[in-house]
């Protein structure tokens, strides 16, 4: 039930915040919402960055969804390049600058940031983290003078970069620890294509690598030191993890999880009265495993804003556990899944079964046809889908969309190794690939039994 | 950092080395030799924790995980699907 004279505060302009704010105004236009962003800008899209930066699209402008004016216009006071420095829950206030700013309804989305590396170096002119667009922009033009770059992490936004990067013509490196691309979430198979790709552009990669010191002259920077050797450079991109931003909540006494996030139930409640949280700055459930996560991705900020704009202005509404459909181009390969794949099983040491198969996209005479490798984790005694992670070159997206659905229903090898599918040769095979990968699932189950 | 975060943390980094260095020995075409730091605190985790972590059975230990997650093992109301 909506209150009258309502007011409720936003902290973050990201994809949570933004999200929060259209939706409390959409469910109580009468309620007065103010967002502050310590930003210069909202409603851009920050996963478009490093696709300017590699020329695949034109211009920062492009990224912009909607103009400020337009959030003046339906009524929320957008409050830019305004750091919120404290929250007191008992005063229901939070403090700008010296000034306390109430609130009936408060929703926290202060996003994340990287898990800064513990580097000699990091602090130099020309290491480069990538999130706020005025930044990028100012980037973009120092990656105009320049000719070699280093992308530390090959996460998914350091994969991103390489590939950008190379693409718009300069010497890069990657460098990781791990044994293979996105070590953390993705399996090798899946993504040796994608290395193979990097290469064919031009990136080096350099696995297995530590970076133990960043060295430069008059503080800039000009080599990274590594495990292997060094590099020169004339610019550095750290692409590290993402962790919850939550200084603020954290010092008001908000109860955060074991991953750092705000821990929030299925309203995006937190555990003050009526404060709410949204994004990245919280961390939720996991439907197969019911372990709680955080760093989700920029569709889930958006979602659970909803949800939480939602319930602070009165309504009712729940977010589901997640399932984490996922995908991406790394090089020019596109890559995917959803939930947890074989090797975060085999970390959790969850009982499961893997199989794959390689099919194809389209009919097999078609042209632009392409290979898709689909491996299926599946519980070994119920043979209810767990997991995917798939490679190959159109349709990744749509896979991996539903099979978040899949494993949401309960779906076995079985349903999906007798399911139906689109077969019209430009867009789609006889045999679905996630077909045969079930088929091939069965026939291992069979062979152990 | 609370002790739930620290465990976490620590857990999530060794147990994942664990499953990596599973599969480079059934991927090695696809994978390459990991970079790893050496000490007495990784020594604790890969030869102690990860090792007595993996015979719990799992059943068991996403109860420990899902106890240790919240503050005082309160968990919010999450639906849950079957
Ligand atoms: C390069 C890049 C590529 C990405 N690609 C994808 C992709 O392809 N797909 C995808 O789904 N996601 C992608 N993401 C991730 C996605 O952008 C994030 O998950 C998403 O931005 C999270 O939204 P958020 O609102 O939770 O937080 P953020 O976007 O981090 O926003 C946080 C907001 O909080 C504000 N803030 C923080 N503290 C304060 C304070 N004290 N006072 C006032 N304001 C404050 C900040 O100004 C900011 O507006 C990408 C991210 C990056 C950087």
């Amino acid at each position: 039930m909506a209150q009258d004279n309502l007011r409720i505060v936003i902290i973050g302009g990201g994809a949570g915040g933004i999200s929060a704010a259209s939706t409390a105004k959409a469910v109580a236009p009468d309620a007065s919402i103010t967002l502050f962003t310590e930003y210069e800008d909202v409603a851009y899209s920050p996963c478009g960055i490093p696709f300017v930066h590699g020329r695949e699209i034109p211009d920062f402008k492009n990224l912009f969804l909607q103009t400020s004016e337009h959030y003046a216009e339906i009524g929320i006071d957008l409050q830019l390049q305004t750091k919120v420095t404290g929250i007191d829950l008992e005063n229901r206030a939070v403090s700008v600058g010296s000034e306390p700013f109430g609130w009936d309804r408060l929703v926290i989305a202060t996003g994340f940031e990287y898990d800064e590396p513990d580097i000699p170096g990091i602090n130099m002119d020309g290491i480069h983290y990538v999130k706020n667009i005025r930044r990028a922009m100012e980037f973009d033009k120092v990656l105009d003078q320049i000719k070699k770059i280093v992308v530390v992490s090959a996460t998914p936004i350091g994969i991103e970069m390489a590939g950008n990067l190379a693409h718009r013509g300069l010497e890069t490196h990657l460098i990781d620890e791990g044994a293979w691309l996105m070590s953390e979430v993705a399996d090798p198979d899946i993504m040796e294509p994608v290395r193979e790709s990097l290469e064919e552009m031009g990136a080096k990669i350099h696995f297995g690598t530590g970076v133990l010191e960043f060295k430069g002259s008059n503080g800039k920077v000009n080599t990274v030191v590594t495990s292997s050797g060094e590099i020169d450079c004339d610019a550095v991109v750290v692409a590290a993890s993402k962790k919850p931003n939550n200084h603020l909540s954290r010092d008001a006494g908000i109860e955060l999880g074991a991953t750092g996030g705000i821990i929030v139930d299925d309203h995006m409640r937190t555990s003050a009265k009526d404060v709410f949280a949204s994004g990245d700055c919280t961390e939720i459930i996991h439907g197969v495993t019911d372990i709680p996560i955080q760093g989700l991705s920029g569709s889930h900020a958006y979602s659970q804003g909803r949800v939480a704009g939602a319930n602070a202005a009165g309504d009712d509404r729940s977010y589901d556990p997640v399932y984490i459909p996922w995908g991406m181009v790394g090089g020019k390969v596109q890559i995917g899944g959803v939930s947890l794949g074989e090797t975060l099983h085999k970390a959790l040491g969850i009982p499961h079964l893997v199989a794959f198969a390689t099919g194809i996209s389209r009919a097999r005479y078609y042209p632009g046809v392409s290979r898709i490798r689909v491996k299926l984790i599946a519980d070994p005694e119920t043979h209810r889908i767990m997991g995917a992670q798939m490679s190959g070159g159109e349709g990744i997206k749509e896979r991996a969309d539903f099979l978040a659905f899949v494993i949401k229903r309960g779906v076995t090898l079985e349903d999906l190794a007798w399911m139906e599918n689109v077969y019209s040769p430009p867009i789609g095979a006889l045999m679905e690939p996630i077909a045969l990968a079930a088929q091939a699932g069965l026939a291992k189950l069979a062979k152990r039994n | 950092m609370g002790f739930g975060h620290w465990l976490r943390e620590n857990a999530e980094k060794y147990l994942l080395e664990a499953a990596d260095d599973q599969m480079i020995s059934q991927y090695p075409e696809a994978c390459a030799k990991p970079y790893r730091k050496k000490g007495v605190i990784p020594f604790f985790w890969r030869k102690i924790f990860v090792p007595v972590y993996l015979i719990i059975p799992w059943d068991v230990r996403r109860k420990i995980i899902l106890y240790t997650s919240y503050p005082g093992g309160k968990r919010p109301r999450w639906k849950k699907y079957d």
